[in-house]
């Protein structure tokens, strides 16, 4: 198993879900994680999810530039800078075509506030401490729509917003890649079908079909997919993970490394 | 006669460029048009065509400026048939650019780019629906859909392709571009969502992925003074405005067009596999 000891991890919306399962695993690899989440029991979650690596948790929503300057902080002080970034924290929403044109705008600054303007912020801060640290890791969680379709459900047509806001973080796993190779700091998307968490839960208020639920995969099979995606060492890819399929990282192609769309 | 005799389209980005050129194609086949644009140019259009057009300064990363351009459209003609969501910016942008930069730089890319063509989608989309049908342009660019990608497409067609014995091309504008490509990506998400949402309303959404046209945006990498060489090697605008009349004729829906340089400008066969499958259980 891969060894972070000393390295320094922020994993965004760190409380539930994936993001505790990513946290829980880099902490459990001896990575030190700052996580922060909207909830109010991410210093509690922190606290359960210490060793052998320290774990210190904070309230901080992604989407306010002032938070995000509090989260890097609190990494920088807390555990000497910033070595992996896990742009997890992400707002999903029913955005249908009929609804209002005043709905759309506010939905908009919600969704996008959050899962690309939030993630293009805090990258902006983490880059020049990575680079400080002559290297470092950007992955970026997206969905497995972005890949091409082998599955039902990809691109569901009552989330435009949500879609877009995945789909756009290709341009920015393309290009931070080329940009930040000769930096040493790598940077790939996960993109994960149906995974058991709160939030695919709580599209049925808890109460998920049970025979659609015993296909999903779990978050610790996916924040082990992206523990060996950064013992790789592989830049400018997703990694797939479909349900029904084995959850593993893919052989990386020697060349041509292509996002398809 | 036209085809479009009794529609009405909408372009935006119409004063210069690829959407000057596509809004003079939609007129020519008896189109009215709807025009909006920040440059004052877009009014000229009025003068130079036969057809009705009705030019608005309005920008489309700009809520209120959008519902004024096609409410007032929809006011002025009583029905929109037809929108080509061109309007579109660059600017080269780092990962290692300072803050300001960055938020200046997604207001004004991601705003114009991907903000844009939702807003003006959504402003117009109620109104389609009520009509009972459609046609949604996205315009967009070949760092997303280019010569070997998506998986199908093949140089076999191509003899001249520039990528022909270097395997398919890597996606992506390159490192400077992270701002411009994900606004262009997201565009996906709306196309491919709404191309589904609206097929029971008759209403088709898709998108054109173009690769170098002769356009202003392009001129303006070149600094208005490209290589013969360059220049020569550029697709024309009218040939890939005569692709996009064929399309909104064409029926299709929920697809990306290509247009890469050294293919010919033509419209490609129907997609046999589709962005998404239908039967995903979290759907309604």
């Amino acid at each position: 198993m891969i060894d972070l000891s000393g390295r320094s991890a922020i994993v965004t919306g760190g409380a539930t879900g994936l993001g505790r399962a990513f946290a829980a695993a880099l902490a459990a690899a001896g990575a030190d994680v700052t996580l922060c989440d909207v909830r109010e029991d991410a210093l509690a979650v922190a606290e359960s999810l210490a060793g052998p690596g320290r774990v210190q948790g904070l309230v901080a929503d992604v989407s306010k530039r002032a938070d995000l300057e509090l989260l890097v902080d609190a990494a920088r002080e807390g555990y000497g800078g910033v070595d992996l970034l896990v742009h997890n924290a992400g707002r999903w929403a029913r955005t249908p075509v009929s609804d209002a044109y005043e709905k759309a705008v506010v939905d908009w600054d919600e969704i996008m506030g959050t899962n690309l303007r939030g993630l293009l912020l805090l990258s902006r801060m983490c880059v020049p401490l990575m680079i400080e640290r002559g290297g470092g890791d950007i992955v970026n969680i997206s969905t497995y729509y972005v890949l091409p379709a082998k599955s039902p459900g990809t691109n569901p047509p009552d989330t435009d917003l949500y879609n877009a806001s995945k789909w756009a973080l290709n341009g920015f796993t393309q290009a931070w890649a080329m940009a930040l190779a000769e930096q040493n700091i790598r940077v790939n998307g996960v993109c994960m079908g149906p995974t058991d968490t709160e939030m695919l839960r709580g599209l049925w208020k808890g109460d998920p079909p049970a025979d659609f639920a015993a296909t999903w995969m779990q978050p610790e099979e996916i924040a082990q997919l992206m523990l060996d995606l950064i013992e790789d060492g592989r830049s400018g890819e997703n990694i797939g993970a479909w349900i029904g399929e084995p959850v593993a990282l893919s052989p990386s192609p020697a060349r041509h490394r292509t996002i398809t769309g | 006669m036209g085809v479009f005799d009794d529609k009405v389209a909408v372009v935006t980005g119409a004063a210069v460029g690829l959407g000057n050129t596509f809004a003079r194609a939609l007129a020519a086949e008896g189109a009215s048009l709807a025009v909006c644009d920040v440059r004052d140019e877009n009014a000229d259009l009025a003068d130079e065509l036969d057809s009705p057009v009705m030019a608005v300064h309005a920008d489309v990363s700009d809520a209120d400026d959008v519902k004024r351009f096609i409410d007032g459209a929809i006011d002025y003609y009583g029905q929109i048939d037809i929108l080509v969501s061109n309007a579109g910016v660059w600017r080269a942008s780092l990962p290692t650019d300072d803050m300001d930069k960055t938020i200046d730089d997604y207001d004004v890319v991601v705003g114009t780019n991907l903000k844009g063509v939702f807003l003006c989608g959504r402003a117009v989309i109620p109104h389609m629906i009520e009509r009972g049908s459609g046609e949604i342009i996205n315009v967009n660019t070949d760092h997303l859909h280019t010569c070997g990608a998506p998986f199908e497409w093949d140089h076999g067609d191509a003899p001249d392709c520039p990528w022909q014995a270097d395997g398919p091309r890597p996606t992506g504008g390159g490192p400077a571009m992270d701002l411009y490509d994900a606004s262009k990506w997201g565009i996906n998400g709306l196309t491919f969502g709404w191309s589904q949402a609206l097929e029971p309303h008759n209403i088709r959404v898709n998108a054109l992925c173009m690769g170098a046209t002769d356009s202003y945006m392009l001129r303006s990498f070149h600094n208005f003074d490209p290589s013969p060489e360059e220049e020569a090697s550029w697709m024309k605008a009218e040939d890939v405005a005569r692709v996009m009349l064929e399309l909104i004729q064409d029926g299709r829906t929920g697809e990306n067009i290509g247009f890469a340089v050294g293919h010919p400008v033509v419209l490609p066969a129907r997609r046999t596999n589709p962005y998404y499958i239908p039967g995903d259980p979290t759907r309604d």
